[in-house]
C-alpha cells in the first residue's frame, strides 16, 4: 500500500509517498499507526494527544477527508488511495 | 475628523480638465464603511451605478483602509474600485507589495479619478499632492519597462502602479500592476485606466511618515495578539506553515486529490499533471527567492527561475495557485515553464491571469469542437498559449475577440455554454462540483465569479472555523454569508485575506479600535461587513442585476466531475434558497427594509 504525503510532511518521510505492507481490511487508524511506526516524528504532526486526527490535518481516503466517511474507523479497501496533508491553504 | 488612523486626505483628479481637488474623509461614511473596499464601493456607488463603465464618467478609485501602511501585520493592501467593464458590476480588486503603504505614507487615504485625459498621463504622488504628468513616452510600453523608466526617473522609495498594453488596447480583463509582479487582477481595472489615458500612478513615500496609533499601549497589545495568531498558525507560521513554505500553490495537490481541479475547461475535475505544477515541486526545482509585502512575516510570494526549455532563464515572482491552475490543468498543460511564461506576459502586459487561462481553455474547447475558424489551439499547446496571450494583449488575430474575456468571446463564437464564467467573469480554481461552497460563492459574488468574496475552502478543506463536508450542500448558504461578511470587513481595513487563516473578528476589532479609536464588538464587525456586502449588491441591483444573474455555467449543474467528484454536480438552487434566506434578500435583490436596517442610503 502506498500512502502519499504532501507539503511539510515530505521532508519527514524523505519522499512523496511511503510504502506500507498491505493489510486488507485495515482501518485508517491502523494505517496511521503503521506510518507512525516507520516515522515517529509524524505522530505529533498528525494526531492529538487523545489520538484523534489533529485539527486542519486532512487524511483522505479515495479523495474524501476521512472525517466525513467514518473517521479513524474507516476501512481501507484493497486498491484504495490514501493522501495525507498537513494544514494547507492559500487563495491567490 | 475625530477618527484616528485616516490621513483625512483624498484627491479627486479630473483627468478631462487636469484639475486636482482635495477633500477630507466623510466621517459618517468612514464609520459605516471603514475604508478600502467598503469606502471605495461607497465612492463608486455615489458616482452613479448606472454609469457606463467604458465612459469617462466611470470613477476609478485607489482606496486605502485605516490600517493600510501602519505597523499592522499584513497591512500592505489597497483596493482599486470602479464599475467593471468586464462584468458591469461594482468591483474592488486588491494588491499587495508596498504601493498601498507608500500611498498612505505620501499622505493619502484615496485617489479618485474621473474623466479622460486628452493624451496619456501618469499621476505623480508625493507629500500630499498629486500632479498629472505626460506619459506619451510610456504609452505602448509594457509594465516592466514602464516601471524601470519611472524608477530611473524618480529614484528610491518609489512604487509604480501601471497598466500595460492590454489596458491601453481595451482588453476587458486588463489589470493594474504593481512592482512588476503584483496585480489588482480581477474585473478589468486596467481597461478603465486605459480608457482614461491613465498609464500609471507613481507614489513616492517612505516609512518615516508611517502613521502610528496614538494609544501606544492599546496598539501594542492589539498588534501582539494579532501577530501571535499569525506566527502560531500552522498555515501562516513563518517558515513553518504550509502557506509560508510553499506559497498559495500548496493547494494544487490537495484540491486535485479531492477532485476539485477543473481540467480542460472544467470537462474533468482531476489532472494527472498536478504534481508537476504543485508548490512542492516548484520549491524542489525552480524556487529562487521568497519576497514579501509590507509588514508581512509570512512571505507567501515564491520567486522562480525556469531552468530548462524555451523559457530558460525567465525569473518571476507570482507562480501562484490560481494561474498554476488556470494555465495548467485548465488548459491541459503540465509544463511549469509555460505557466511561468504566460503569467509573466500577464504581468508585463497587465492582464488577469485567472481570466486569461479560462479564455485560452474556452478557445481550446471551441477549437476541439470546431466552433472557431482555422485550426485553433490544441490542449496543452504551450507555444500556442504564449502566442495567444500576446495576441490578446495586442488585440491581434483571434486576440481581437478573446480580449473581450471568456464570456463575451464564447458568446461571439455562438457557444456561450463553454464559457466557465459568472456575470461575465471567469471562475477560479475550485470546482464547485467538489467544493460546493464555492458554487454558491461564485454565483452570488458581487463582482462576478470569485473565490475571495467568501473563502469557504477554509472550512471545506481546512476546517476554519469548523470542518464542513465539501461535497455536501446543506448549510453552505449560511456559511458563505459569514465568510463574505468577515472578508468584506478585513478588505476594508485593508488587511490581506490570508490573515483570516489565523485572525478573526476579535483580532480585527481590536486592531481597528486601537488605530481608529472606536470600540467594535465582534458582532459589529460582522454587521459592518454585511452592510458593505449589501451596498455592493444594492449597486448591482441598480445596475440591473437580480437573482437570475446569480447563476453558474450549466456544466457545473448537469455534468458530473471526475475522480472523487465523479458522481457530483453542484446543487445551486438549493444553496441559493438557503443563502437568500440568510441574507434576507428577495430573488437576489436587497429589499428596502434591509437597506434601512443596515443604514444604507
Amino acid at each position: 500500500m502506498e500512502v502519499r504525503v504532501y507539503a511539510t510532511l515530505r521532508p519527514i518521510v524523505g519522499g512523496r509517498s511511503v510504502s506500507l505492507p498491505d493489510r486488507d481490511g485495515a482501518t485508517i487508524a491502523q494505517v496511521i499507526d503503521d506510518l507512525i511506526a516507520r516515522f515517529p516524528a509524524l505522530r505529533e504532526r498528525l494526531l492529538s494527544e487523545a489520538g484523534e486526527i489533529r485539527p486542519y490535518v486532512a487524511v483522505m481516503l479515495d479523495g474524501r477527508d476521512v472525517r466525513h466517511v467514518g473517521g479513524l474507523d474507516a476501512v481501507v479497501a484493497a486498491g484504495a488511495e490514501i493522501d495525507i496533508f498537513p494544514p494547507v491553504a492559500g487563495g491567490a | 475628523m475625530a477618527l484616528g488612523g485616516y490621513a483625512d486626505h483624498v484627491a479627486r483628479v479630473d483627468l478631462s480638465s487636469g484639475s486636482v481637488a482635495y477633500e477630507g474623509i466623510n466621517e459618517e461614511d468612514a464609520r459605516l464603511y471603514i475604508g478600502a473596499r467598503g469606502l471605495g464601493v461607497k465612492y463608486v456607488y455615489d458616482n452613479d451605478p448606472a454609469t457606463d463603465p467604458n465612459s469617462p464618467d466611470n470613477l476609478l478609485g485607489l482606496v486605502n483602509g485605516p490600517l493600510t501602511g501602519t505597523e499592522a501585520t499584513m497591512s500592505g493592501r489597497l483596493a482599486f474600485v470602479t464599475k467593471s467593464p468586464l462584468t458591469g458590476t461594482v468591483v474592488d480588486s486588491h494588491m499587495g507589495g508596498w504601493s498601498a503603504a507608500r500611498l498612505r505614507w505620501a499622505g493619502f487615504d484615496a485617489l479618485l479619478f474621473t474623466g479622460k485625459a486628452e493624451a496619456p498621463v501618469y499621476a505623480y504622488v508625493e507629500g500630499g499632492t498629486v500632479e498629472l504628468r505626460p506619459a506619451g513616452d510610456l504609452w505602448g510600453k509594457g509594465v516592466h519597462e514602464t516601471i524601470a523608466i519611472l524608477n530611473e526617473r524618480y529614484g528610491d522609495n518609489l512604487s509604480v502602479m501601471a497598466i500595460g498594453q492590454a489596458g491601453e488596447n481595451g482588453v476587458l480583463f486588463a489589470s493594474f500592476m504593481n512592482e512588476d509582479d503584483r496585480a489588482a487582477g480581477r474585473g478589468g481595472t486596467g481597461a478603465v485606466g486605459g480608457m482614461k489615458n491613465l498609464k500609471a500612478v507613481v507614489v513616492k513615500g517612505d516609512r518615516s511618515t508611517m502613521p502610528k496609533a496614538e494609544d501606544r499601549d492599546k496598539w501594542r497589545e492589539a498588534h501582539r495578539v494579532a501577530l501571535k495568531t499569525i506566527i502560531d498558525s500552522e498555515v501562516t507560521g513563518p517558515k513553518t506553515g504550509g502557506l509560508s513554505v510553499y506559497g498559495t500553490n500548496v493547494l494544487t495537490n490537495v484540491v486535485n486529490a479531492m477532485g476539485g481541479m477543473g481540467t480542460k475547461n472544467s470537462q474533468l475535475t482531476t489532472f494527472e499533471g498536478a504534481e508537476k505544477l504543485s508548490g512542492e515541486t516548484v520549491r524542489e526545482t525552480i524556487l529562487v527567492d521568497e519576497p514579501t509585502c509590507h509588514a508581512c512575516p509570512v512571505a507567501c510570494k515564491k520567486e522562480v527561475e525556469i531552468t530548462e526549455g524555451p523559457y530558460k532563464g525567465l525569473r518571476m515572482e507570482s507562480f501562484e495557485y490560481e494561474p498554476a491552475w488556470s494555465l495548467g490543468a485548465n488548459c491541459g498543460n503540465d509544463d511549469a515553464g509555460v505557466v511561468a511564461k504566460v503569467i509573466d506576459q500577464c504581468n508585463d502586459h497587465g492582464m488577469d491571469a485567472i481570466e486569461i487561462g479560462n479564455v485560452i481553455s474556452m478557445y481550446m474547447e471551441a477549437s476541439e469542437k470546431g466552433y472557431v475558424p482555422g485550426p485553433g489551439l490544441a490542449w496543452g499547446d504551450g507555444a500556442g498559449m504564449v502566442k495567444l496571450a500576446e495576441q490578446m494583449a495586442m488585440r491581434e488575430g483571434p486576440g481581437e475577440i478573446l480580449g473581450l474575456g471568456t464570456a463575451k468571446a464564447a458568446e461571439a463564437y455562438g457557444h456561450p455554454e463553454i464559457a466557465m464564467a459568472v456575470k461575465g467573469q471567469a471562475v477560479p480554481a475550485y470546482d464547485p462540483r467538489a467544493i460546493k461552497g464555492e458554487g454558491i460563492g461564485y454565483a452570488t459574488s458581487n463582482r462576478g465569479a470569485c473565490h475571495l468574496r467568501g473563502y469557504t475552502p477554509a472550512s471545506e478543506i481546512l476546517g476554519i472555523p469548523v470542518k464542513t463536508d465539501p461535497l455536501a450542500w446543506e448549510g453552505k448558504g449560511a456559511l458563505l454569508k459569514i465568510f463574505q461578511d468577515l472578508h468584506a470587513f478585513s478588505d476594508s481595513l485593508d488587511l490581506c485575506k490570508f490573515s483570516a487563516f489565523a485572525e478573526g473578528a476579535a483580532e480585527y476589532a481590536q486592531q481597528y479600535e486601537a488605530i481608529v479609536g472606536i470600540a467594535l464588538s465582534e458582532e459589529d464587525v460582522m454587521t459592518t461587513g454585511e452592510r458593505i456586502y449589501n451596498l455592493e449588491r444594492r449597486f448591482n441591483n441598480l445596475a440591473g442585476f437580480d437573482g437570475s444573474d446569480d447563476s453558474l455555467p450549466e456544466r457545473f449543474l448537469k455534468e458530473p466531475g471526475s475522480g472523487p467528484a465523479a458522481n457530483s454536480v453542484c446543487e445551486l438552487d438549493e444553496m441559493k434558497a438557503e443563502y437568500y434566506e440568510a441574507r434576507g434578500w428577495e430573488d437576489g435583490v436587497v429589499p428596502d427594509a434591509k437597506l434601512q436596517e443596515l443604514s444604507i442610503s
